[in-house]
């Protein structure tokens, strides 16, 4: 999988940036994979036409703003599906680690937000791995179906499969959005506001729509954009 | 190169040929519930047609109306948010738009909701068809203090916009002539101004693809290739979206973005640009509509509203169908059957059955269709072009969801206590098809009033009052169930509640009757062709002895396992024909209305616990073969059946012992 071979190379380019200092020398990168110099080249030409590194001859490599936030991806997802693995299925914390670095690659966002979300919601601390590690339920990231009536916030999250995200987009909701909680049933069903518009959720899709309390300025429109 | 003229639209060549009947076509497009039902009906009046999109399941109306001279083909589309992809809906009637291609498009609009509004609005635009804006309810809108500069919108848009309220029939004139004027044109559009990543490509495309609209590569970036393929000549679709496809993808990877969401985002931050330049809200006071919706879902009074509603329907139905109904047998049999039986009195009997009971099935037809459909409908219509139906869906959410459905199948549930066939053809609002099953059969085990007469007219009035709600209660013991193992196991999608809550407003009178008019006439159209014949079929079968036969063939079932007298298997037959004719027939055979001269209240209670169950009438199952086909149907039959002989054994045996 291509996929794969370029987050195994920002990974490593990550943590041999940290631990010898970056620019880092491609031959470092061939010794701690196990790659000829020649495919470390070439792959790193290709990372940089990507622009996920940035590449000197006879300084080295380092990762772009895209690469880091690559990584840090990678990084998060790793974090937790090992938790998962650990805490909720029980395994070995070893065995978790070493499968979690194979899924890391393979699972989607969708199953690792849904992993997130079982987390959170069975109050499984998830102790990110460092203080930028970028984790919903360390802010006050709150599932629609815990809000009140009255209660604003902005959409951050909703994991949901594509045809309700595609429902809900089409009738004004996405995330970014402000909305305000109008009407709930004890238990049962939620409405929203948002632009001007009444949204009836139900109970099941409420609870994965993750919202962040408290209004966010009005996503800039018109010519006053970009 | 010859420089033809692909940026006004889908090329000429997929041009569907218009009717030679027609001048103008003439396409209504808007979200539901902006009073689009309300503008249609009065420009076309009752005759109107219900046609489905060819290969879909979404229906199209199709009414006329002369303009002078102008003969001009009217089509409402149904309402929709988007021209995306997400449902059915939306996808046929972005199809029928670029395939159809009507002359003009009158996007009406709701000034309460304007933002909302404009995000398909926006979309329309970039079709490149003639359209005209028609801003209705702009009474509602005054109400909250909503103040529209209807110039500034109409320049910004590039388009007439035109007031209207539709209820009233203000503006409907003025927006049909502008809609007519020759000096509509599709210059001089409101471009949205898109995220600076799509301008950017799009400027690559103009180089390629001069001649090609804004619009369509937009819908390419977006990886919309229906919408390319139909708006441009084979080749250049191919060549644009191979293009478009690498220009997306590089624009994905290296900026992290999707395409989609990118557009969406930017389409609804444009219409919420344009409202703020064009509405100044004045004050917002606290109308009395918004008074009564908070009411309306609030925790207990929500409930009890809904109860009362239930209610309120169930008897109103129950009265005025009732009345009605016996108004229509009455006239059937003095002007019609009565004279046919003495007319054909000489006849050879196989004849006079074939003729009476052909003649009887239409009486039936007339008397389900008029006094329950069209009275169930026009309530609901009112309940749904309220807006209180979705109130009701909200506050139901939670229970129909252990019965596998989600809120907004209470309409057919309740539709399912007047009459079954009203019941199943209001299930095509589901979104699924595992939903349509489950609710069909939950109405097929819904007591409808038919069954209810039984019900009343023999436990009710010869056994006790409350054995006859006994079975009520029985009955609901047994929808639950059935929906529990249903929703558990029934394989297909399961979707969420996903509505929009319209403000509340009043019905429109002659949009409720239009829509009530329809659905009686389809009921029709589908359901007498089963009725005569099954009628006849029954006539001959019985003037040929064959019911005699059929009796005492299945007397161990009637006797030994249900305890009932003989005759009921005959009258059972007649039930599966119109479910009172049970009833009617079982005094026939007893020799007597008196019931209780011949019958156990065991025999009784457990004769009408079965006609409720056993199997659905002939109307029903046209119904039920229309809606969801044999196989289906035919299992729901089966399943009825069996469970009718399970529980009809059961009583017996249980009666025996107590």
């Amino acid at each position: 999988m291509i996929g794969d071979r370029i987050e195994e190379y920002l990974e490593t380019i990550d943590s041999l940036g940290k631990s010898r200092g970056t620019p880092v020398k491609n031959k470092d990168i061939a010794e701690e994979l196990g790659f000829s110099q020649a495919s470390v080249s070439e792959m790193v030409q290709k990372l940089a036409d990507e622009g996920l590194v940035k590449h000197e001859p006879y300084h080295g490599t380092e990762l772009t703003n895209q690469g880091i936030l690559q990584v840090n991806s990678i990084r998060r997802k790793h974090h937790v599906i090992e938790k998962f693995l650990s805490d909720v299925l029980a395994l070995d914390p070893e065995v978790a680690h070493n499968e979690a670095c194979g899924l890391e690659h393979t699972l989607s966002d969708l199953v690792v937000e849904s992993m997130c979300n079982y987390l959170g919601n069975n109050n499984i601390d998830c102790k990110p791995a460092d203080g930028n590690e970028h984790c919903p339920f360390k802010e006050s990231y709150v599932s629609l179906a815990d809000l009140k009536e009255g209660d604003c916030g902005t959409v951050v999250m909703m994991t949901l499969s594509d045809p309700s995200k595609e429902r809900l987009s089409s009738l004004g909701m996405i995330t970014g959005e402000n909305i305000e909680v109008k009407r709930k049933q004890k238990q049962g069903s939620t409405s929203i506001l948002t632009r001007g518009t009444e949204i009836a959720l139900g109970n099941e899709i409420a609870k994965k729509i993750f919202v962040r309390l408290g209004m966010r300025k009005r996503y800039p429109r018109g010519k006053d954009r970009n | 190169m010859e420089k033809t003229e692909i940026n006004d639209g889908p090329a000429a060549n997929i041009r569907k040929a218009r009717s030679a009947d027609f001048d103008m076509t003439i396409a209504f497009v808007g979200n539901p519930s902006v009073g689009k039902s309300a503008f249609f009906s009065r420009l076309t009046g009752v005759g109107v047609v219900v046609a489905n999109y060819p290969g879909t399941t979404v229906e199209l109306t199709h009414g006329s109306v002369n303009v002078g001279s102008k003969k001009l083909d009217v089509v409402d589309l149904p309402g929709i948010y988007s021209l995306g992809a997400s449902t059915e809906d939306e996808k046929v009637a972005k199809r029928y738009l670029l395939h159809e291609y009507p002359d003009v498009i009158i996007n009406v609009v709701d000034a309460t909701r304007l933002e909302r509004n404009l995000f398909l609005t926006l979309q329309l635009l970039e079709l490149n068809i003639p359209m005209v804006v028609a801003l209705n309810q702009m009474d509602a809108a005054k109400e909250m203090g909503i103040e529209i500069d209807i110039e500034k919108l109409s320049k910004t848009l590039g388009v007439p916009v035109v007031p209207t309220i539709a209820t009233k029939g203000v503006g409907l004139e003025d927006t049909v002539l502008a809609a007519l004027d020759e000096k509509l044109s599709i210059k001089n559009r409101h471009r949205v101004h898109y995220d600076n990543h799509i301008l950017r490509a799009i400027e690559k495309l103009d180089k390629d693809f001069p001649e090609i609209g804004y619009g369509i590569k937009v819908r390419a970036l977006e990886r919309d290739q229906e919408f390319v393929k139909l708006s441009c000549r084979p080749h250049d679709a191919d060549l644009l979206l191979i293009t478009s496809e690498s220009i997306t993808d590089d624009i994905e990877k290296a900026h992290g973005m999707s395409i989609s969401d990118t557009i969406v985002r930017d389409l609804y931050g444009e219409a919420g640009y344009i409202v703020d330049r064009v509405t100044t809200q004045v004050e917002h006071k606290i109308t009395f509509k918004e008074r009564i919706d908070s009411v309306l879902t609030s925790e207990y009074v929500g409930i009890t509203g809904l109860v009362a509603a239930l209610l309120l329907t169930f008897f109103v139905v129950f009265t005025v169908g009732g009345f009605l109904e016996e108004g229509i047998v009455s006239l059937f049999e003095t002007f019609l059957i009565s004279p046919a039986e003495s007319l054909l009195a000489g006849s050879h009997p196989v004849i006079r059955n074939v003729i009476i009971y052909s003649l009887l099935g239409v009486e039936a037809g007339f008397a389900i269709a008029i006094p329950y459909i069209a009275v169930f409908y026009v309530i609901l219509s009112l309940f749904e072009d309220s807006g209180y139906l979705t109130r009701a869906s909200f506050l139901l959410d939670n229970w129909t969801h252990k019965v596998g459905l989600h809120g907004r199948a209470i309409i057919p549930l309740v539709l399912g206590m007047g009459c079954s066939v009203p019941a199943i053809m209001s299930t095509r609002t589901l979104n699924t098809v595992r939903e349509k099953r489950i609710a069909s059969v939950l109405i097929a085990l819904t007591p409808c009033s038919a069954r209810t007469v039984i019900i009343i007219g023999l436990v009710g009035t010869f056994v006790g009052y409350w054995a006859a709600i006994s079975i009520y209660v029985l009955e609901l013991v047994i929808i639950f169930a059935t929906g529990w193992v249903l929703g558990k196991g029934l394989p297909g999608e399961r979707t969420g509640l996903i509505m929009e809550m319209a403000p509340l407003r009043k019905p429109d009178r002659r949009a409720t009757f239009q829509k009530t008019w329809l659905r009686v006439r389809e009921f029709m159209y589908i359901a007498f062709p089963l009725l005569v014949a099954g009628s006849a079929l029954l006539g001959l079968v019985d003037s040929l002895g064959v019911l005699d036969v059929f009796q005492n063939a299945v007397e161990p079932i009637t006797v030994g396992i249900f305890g009932l007298p003989a005759f009921a298997a005959t009258a059972l037959v007649f039930g599966i024909l119109r479910k009172e004719m049970a009833l009617q027939i079982l005094a026939v055979l007893a020799g007597t209305a008196n019931f209780a001269l011949v019958l156990t209240p065991l025999q009784m209670y457990s004769f009408a616990v079965i006609t409720t169950i056993y199997i659905p009438c002939v109307a029903t199952i046209a119904i039920l073969k229309h809606e969801l086909g044999w196989k289906d149907t035919t299992a729901i039959s089966l399943f009825t059946i069996t469970l009718a002989l399970v529980i009809g054994a059961l009583i017996n045996m249980i009666g025996m012992n107590l």
